[in-house]
Protein backbone atom coordinates (compact mmCIF):
# COMPACT_ATOMS: atom_id res chain seq x y z
CA UNK A 1 0.00 0.00 0.00
CA UNK A 2 2.87 2.70 0.88
CA UNK A 3 4.27 1.78 -2.50
CA UNK A 4 1.24 2.34 -4.47
CA UNK A 5 0.93 5.65 -2.34
CA UNK A 6 4.55 6.70 -2.57
CA UNK A 7 3.87 6.30 -6.42
CA UNK A 8 0.63 7.91 -7.18
CA UNK A 9 1.81 10.88 -4.72
CA UNK A 10 5.53 11.36 -7.54
CA UNK A 11 3.18 10.98 -10.88
CA UNK A 12 -0.13 13.07 -9.17
CA UNK A 13 2.94 15.60 -8.75
CA UNK A 14 4.67 15.50 -11.80
CA UNK A 15 1.52 15.48 -14.00
CA UNK A 16 -0.10 19.02 -11.75
CA UNK A 17 3.50 20.32 -12.50
CA UNK A 18 3.06 20.24 -16.19
CA UNK A 19 -0.58 21.39 -15.78
CA UNK A 20 0.45 24.17 -14.04
CA UNK A 21 3.02 25.21 -16.61
CA UNK A 22 0.26 24.50 -19.07
CA UNK A 23 -1.75 26.88 -17.66
CA UNK A 24 1.03 29.44 -17.17
CA UNK A 25 1.47 29.08 -20.87
CA UNK A 26 -2.37 29.50 -21.72
CA UNK A 27 -2.37 32.61 -19.86
CA UNK A 28 0.01 34.27 -21.79
CA UNK A 29 -0.90 36.19 -25.09
CA UNK A 30 -0.16 34.77 -28.47
CA UNK A 31 3.23 35.22 -28.93
CA UNK A 32 3.45 37.66 -32.32
CA UNK A 33 6.82 37.44 -34.58
CA UNK A 34 6.97 41.02 -35.09
CA UNK A 35 6.89 42.25 -31.53
CA UNK A 36 9.92 42.38 -28.97
CA UNK A 37 11.29 38.64 -28.45
CA UNK A 38 9.09 35.99 -26.86
CA UNK A 39 9.17 32.49 -26.74
CA UNK A 40 12.27 32.73 -29.49
CA UNK A 41 15.71 31.56 -29.92
CA UNK A 42 18.54 31.72 -27.75
CA UNK A 43 19.74 33.97 -30.46
CA UNK A 44 16.87 35.72 -30.39
CA UNK A 45 17.06 36.84 -26.67
CA UNK A 46 20.69 37.31 -26.10
CA UNK A 47 21.79 38.22 -29.62
CA UNK A 48 23.13 41.60 -31.00
CA UNK A 49 19.18 41.65 -33.14
CA UNK A 50 17.10 44.81 -33.53
CA UNK A 51 14.71 44.38 -30.97
CA UNK A 52 17.60 44.08 -28.47
CA UNK A 53 19.06 42.28 -25.20
CA UNK A 54 17.14 41.51 -21.98
CA UNK A 55 19.61 43.57 -20.34
CA UNK A 56 19.31 46.50 -23.08
CA UNK A 57 15.66 46.19 -22.99
CA UNK A 58 16.02 46.22 -19.01
CA UNK A 59 17.15 49.71 -19.20
CA UNK A 60 15.44 50.93 -21.29
CA UNK A 61 12.21 50.13 -19.64
CA UNK A 62 13.68 52.25 -16.17
CA UNK A 63 14.39 55.48 -18.37
CA UNK A 64 11.86 57.77 -17.26
CA UNK B 1 11.78 18.38 -30.07
CA UNK B 2 9.84 19.41 -27.39
CA UNK B 3 6.54 17.21 -27.44
CA UNK B 4 9.32 14.22 -28.80
CA UNK B 5 11.27 14.64 -25.20
CA UNK B 6 7.81 14.64 -23.40
CA UNK B 7 6.68 11.12 -25.57
CA UNK B 8 10.19 10.17 -24.51
CA UNK B 9 9.95 10.79 -20.84
CA UNK B 10 6.31 9.43 -20.48
CA UNK B 11 7.01 6.52 -22.39
CA UNK B 12 10.70 5.62 -20.37
CA UNK B 13 8.59 6.80 -17.18
CA UNK B 14 5.86 4.18 -17.35
CA UNK B 15 8.22 1.30 -18.46
CA UNK B 16 10.85 1.93 -15.47
CA UNK B 17 7.88 2.12 -13.21
CA UNK B 18 6.40 -1.10 -14.64
CA UNK B 19 10.09 -2.88 -13.97
CA UNK B 20 10.42 -1.19 -10.81
CA UNK B 21 6.89 -2.18 -9.63
CA UNK B 22 5.78 -5.69 -11.11
CA UNK B 23 8.85 -7.62 -12.84
CA UNK B 24 12.24 -7.02 -10.67
CA UNK B 25 11.37 -9.17 -7.29
CA UNK B 26 11.62 -7.94 -3.57
CA UNK B 27 14.28 -7.43 -2.04
CA UNK B 28 15.05 -10.52 0.44
CA UNK B 29 15.84 -8.30 3.06
CA UNK B 30 13.43 -4.76 2.95
CA UNK B 31 10.76 -6.62 1.13
CA UNK B 32 8.33 -5.09 -0.73
CA UNK B 33 8.81 -1.51 0.42
CA UNK B 34 12.12 -1.47 -1.16
CA UNK B 35 10.73 -1.29 -4.16
CA UNK B 36 10.11 2.74 -3.68
CA UNK B 37 14.05 2.96 -4.26
CA UNK B 38 13.28 3.24 -7.98
CA UNK B 39 11.59 6.58 -7.54
CA UNK B 40 12.76 7.88 -4.28
CA UNK B 41 16.70 7.58 -5.62
CA UNK B 42 15.96 9.27 -9.34
CA UNK B 43 14.25 12.10 -8.07
CA UNK B 44 16.81 12.68 -5.56
CA UNK B 45 19.17 12.34 -8.05
CA UNK B 46 16.98 14.84 -10.40
CA UNK B 47 17.52 17.31 -7.33
CA UNK B 48 20.78 17.11 -7.28
CA UNK B 49 21.12 17.40 -10.98
CA UNK B 50 18.82 20.60 -10.84
CA UNK B 51 20.92 22.49 -8.16
CA UNK B 52 24.35 21.91 -10.40
CA UNK B 53 22.61 23.12 -13.12
CA UNK B 54 21.74 26.30 -11.31
CA UNK B 55 25.48 27.10 -9.76
CA UNK B 56 26.47 26.67 -13.41
CA UNK B 57 24.24 29.22 -14.76
CA UNK B 58 24.45 31.25 -11.91
CA UNK B 59 28.25 31.56 -12.19
CA UNK B 60 27.79 31.91 -16.12
CA UNK B 61 25.75 34.99 -14.85
CA UNK B 62 27.81 36.70 -12.84
CA UNK B 63 30.78 36.32 -15.24
CA UNK B 64 28.47 37.42 -18.26
CA UNK B 65 25.20 39.08 -16.63
CA UNK B 66 23.09 38.14 -19.23
CA UNK B 67 19.56 37.26 -18.24
CA UNK B 68 19.54 33.87 -20.22
CA UNK B 69 21.43 32.12 -17.97
CA UNK B 70 19.70 33.35 -14.62
CA UNK B 71 16.15 32.00 -16.68
CA UNK B 72 17.51 28.67 -17.05
CA UNK B 73 18.88 28.58 -12.94
CA UNK B 74 15.42 29.96 -11.90
CA UNK B 75 13.61 27.42 -14.05
CA UNK B 76 15.69 24.27 -12.44
CA UNK B 77 15.10 25.39 -9.33
CA UNK B 78 11.87 25.16 -9.57
CA UNK B 79 12.11 21.46 -11.34
CA UNK B 80 14.76 20.71 -7.92
CA UNK B 81 12.20 22.22 -5.32
CA UNK B 82 9.54 19.53 -6.54
CA UNK B 83 12.04 16.75 -6.95
CA UNK B 84 13.64 17.40 -3.09
CA UNK B 85 10.24 17.57 -1.88
CA UNK B 86 9.18 14.51 -3.64
CA UNK B 87 12.98 12.56 -2.20
CA UNK B 88 11.70 13.72 1.07
CA UNK B 89 8.35 12.64 1.08
CA UNK B 90 9.16 8.91 -0.66
CA UNK B 91 12.30 8.52 2.15
CA UNK B 92 9.65 9.24 4.76
CA UNK B 93 6.69 6.74 3.30
CA UNK B 94 10.23 4.06 3.23
CA UNK B 95 11.91 5.24 6.36
CA UNK B 96 7.82 4.24 8.36
CA UNK B 97 8.07 1.11 6.73
CA UNK B 98 11.75 -0.10 7.33
CA UNK B 99 12.45 1.81 10.61
CA UNK B 100 8.95 2.77 12.07
CA UNK B 101 9.20 6.31 12.03
CA UNK B 102 8.07 8.91 9.38
CA UNK B 103 11.00 11.28 10.25
CA UNK B 104 14.15 11.79 11.82
CA UNK B 105 16.51 13.82 13.01
CA UNK B 106 19.21 11.58 11.16
CA UNK B 107 22.27 13.61 9.41
CA UNK B 108 20.88 12.75 5.55
CA UNK B 109 17.18 14.05 6.44
CA UNK B 110 17.88 16.80 8.15
CA UNK B 111 20.74 18.32 5.87
CA UNK B 112 18.13 17.74 2.81
CA UNK B 113 15.74 19.44 4.59
CA UNK B 114 18.23 22.27 4.49
CA UNK B 115 18.99 21.68 1.11
CA UNK B 116 14.88 22.54 0.28
CA UNK B 117 14.82 25.45 2.45
CA UNK B 118 17.60 26.98 0.79
CA UNK B 119 16.16 26.66 -2.98
CA UNK B 120 12.99 28.06 -1.04
CA UNK B 121 14.17 30.73 -0.49
CA UNK B 122 15.96 31.30 -3.61
CA UNK B 123 12.28 31.18 -4.96
CA UNK B 124 11.04 33.49 -2.34
CA UNK B 125 13.88 36.35 -2.93
CA UNK B 126 12.81 35.71 -6.53
CA UNK B 127 9.25 36.72 -5.93
CA UNK B 128 9.79 40.07 -4.09
CA UNK B 129 12.17 41.23 -6.14
CA UNK B 130 10.90 43.01 -9.06
CA UNK B 131 13.92 44.75 -11.04
CA UNK B 132 15.05 41.84 -13.26
CA UNK B 133 18.67 42.45 -13.29
CA UNK B 134 18.97 42.52 -9.38
CA UNK B 135 16.25 39.98 -9.06
CA UNK B 136 19.02 37.94 -11.46
CA UNK B 137 22.09 39.32 -9.36
CA UNK B 138 20.46 38.29 -5.66
CA UNK B 139 19.57 35.08 -7.04
CA UNK B 140 22.61 33.59 -8.64
CA UNK B 141 24.58 34.46 -5.93
CA UNK B 142 21.94 32.34 -3.74
CA UNK B 143 22.59 29.97 -6.69
CA UNK B 144 26.19 29.54 -6.44
CA UNK B 145 25.89 29.78 -2.31
CA UNK B 146 23.53 27.30 -1.55
CA UNK B 147 25.14 24.35 -3.76
CA UNK B 148 27.33 24.23 -1.07
CA UNK B 149 24.65 22.54 0.80
CA UNK B 150 24.70 19.63 -2.30
CA UNK B 151 28.20 17.82 -0.99
CA UNK B 152 26.99 17.94 2.22
CA UNK B 153 24.02 16.19 1.61
CA UNK B 154 25.77 13.45 -0.62
CA UNK B 155 28.46 13.45 2.03
CA UNK B 156 26.82 13.47 5.49
CA UNK B 157 26.53 9.79 5.98
CA UNK B 158 30.04 9.27 5.59
CA UNK B 159 30.74 12.40 8.07
CA UNK B 160 28.11 11.55 10.74
CA UNK B 161 26.67 8.82 12.51
CA UNK B 162 23.43 8.50 9.82
CA UNK B 163 20.63 6.04 10.19
CA UNK B 164 20.26 6.44 6.73
CA UNK B 165 22.01 3.83 4.34
CA UNK B 166 25.09 5.37 1.88
CA UNK B 167 24.57 6.27 -1.35
CA UNK B 168 22.73 3.26 -3.36
CA UNK B 169 23.60 3.37 -6.58
CA UNK B 170 23.96 0.28 -9.49
CA UNK B 171 27.28 -0.49 -7.97
CA UNK B 172 26.09 -1.03 -4.75
CA UNK B 173 23.39 -3.77 -5.35
CA UNK B 174 22.63 -6.79 -7.31
CA UNK B 175 22.65 -6.18 -11.07
CA UNK B 176 18.73 -7.21 -11.55
CA UNK B 177 18.46 -4.06 -9.47
CA UNK B 178 20.95 -1.66 -10.31
CA UNK B 179 20.02 -2.03 -13.84
CA UNK B 180 16.40 -1.08 -12.51
CA UNK B 181 17.60 1.72 -10.81
CA UNK B 182 19.77 2.96 -13.85
CA UNK B 183 16.79 2.70 -16.08
CA UNK B 184 14.95 5.26 -13.91
CA UNK B 185 18.08 7.39 -13.87
CA UNK B 186 17.60 7.94 -17.42
CA UNK B 187 14.05 7.58 -17.34
CA UNK B 188 13.78 10.84 -14.85
CA UNK B 189 16.70 12.37 -16.49
CA UNK B 190 14.61 12.93 -19.38
CA UNK B 191 11.54 14.07 -17.38
CA UNK B 192 13.54 16.50 -16.21
CA UNK B 193 15.56 17.62 -19.54
CA UNK B 194 11.46 18.19 -20.67
CA UNK B 195 10.16 20.17 -18.15
CA UNK B 196 13.58 22.30 -17.93
CA UNK B 197 12.78 23.50 -21.83
CA UNK B 198 8.85 24.09 -21.13
CA UNK B 199 9.98 25.84 -17.92
CA UNK B 200 12.86 27.94 -19.52
CA UNK B 201 10.40 28.90 -22.71
CA UNK B 202 7.90 30.10 -20.10
CA UNK B 203 10.12 31.92 -18.44
CA UNK B 204 11.73 33.62 -21.26
CA UNK B 205 8.16 34.67 -22.51
CA UNK B 206 7.10 36.11 -19.20
CA UNK B 207 10.47 37.95 -19.13
CA UNK B 208 9.87 39.43 -22.71
CA UNK B 209 6.78 40.39 -21.63
CA UNK B 210 7.44 41.82 -18.18
CA UNK B 211 10.27 44.15 -20.22
CA UNK B 212 7.77 45.15 -22.47
CA UNK B 213 6.19 46.46 -19.85
CA UNK B 214 2.19 46.68 -17.63
CA UNK B 215 0.50 47.42 -21.46
CA UNK B 216 1.40 43.96 -23.20
CA UNK B 217 0.35 42.01 -19.87
CA UNK B 218 -2.69 40.08 -21.14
Amino acid sequence: MSIIVGYAITFAAGVAYVLRLGRREGALPPSDPSSPPSGGTQEGVNGDTEQGTPESRASDARKP
Amino acid sequence: MQRTLGALALATIAIGTIIGLFIVPADGLQGEIQRLLYVHVPTAWVGMLAFFFVFIMSTLYLVQRRLDWDLMAASAVEIGVVAIALTIILGSIWGQGTWGVWWEWDPRLTTTALLLIVYVGYLVVRSMTEDPDQRARWCAVIGVIGFVQVPIVYLSVFWWRSLHQPPSSPRSMATVFGFTLLFNFAAYTIGFAYLMMRRYRLAKRELSLELAGPDAEP
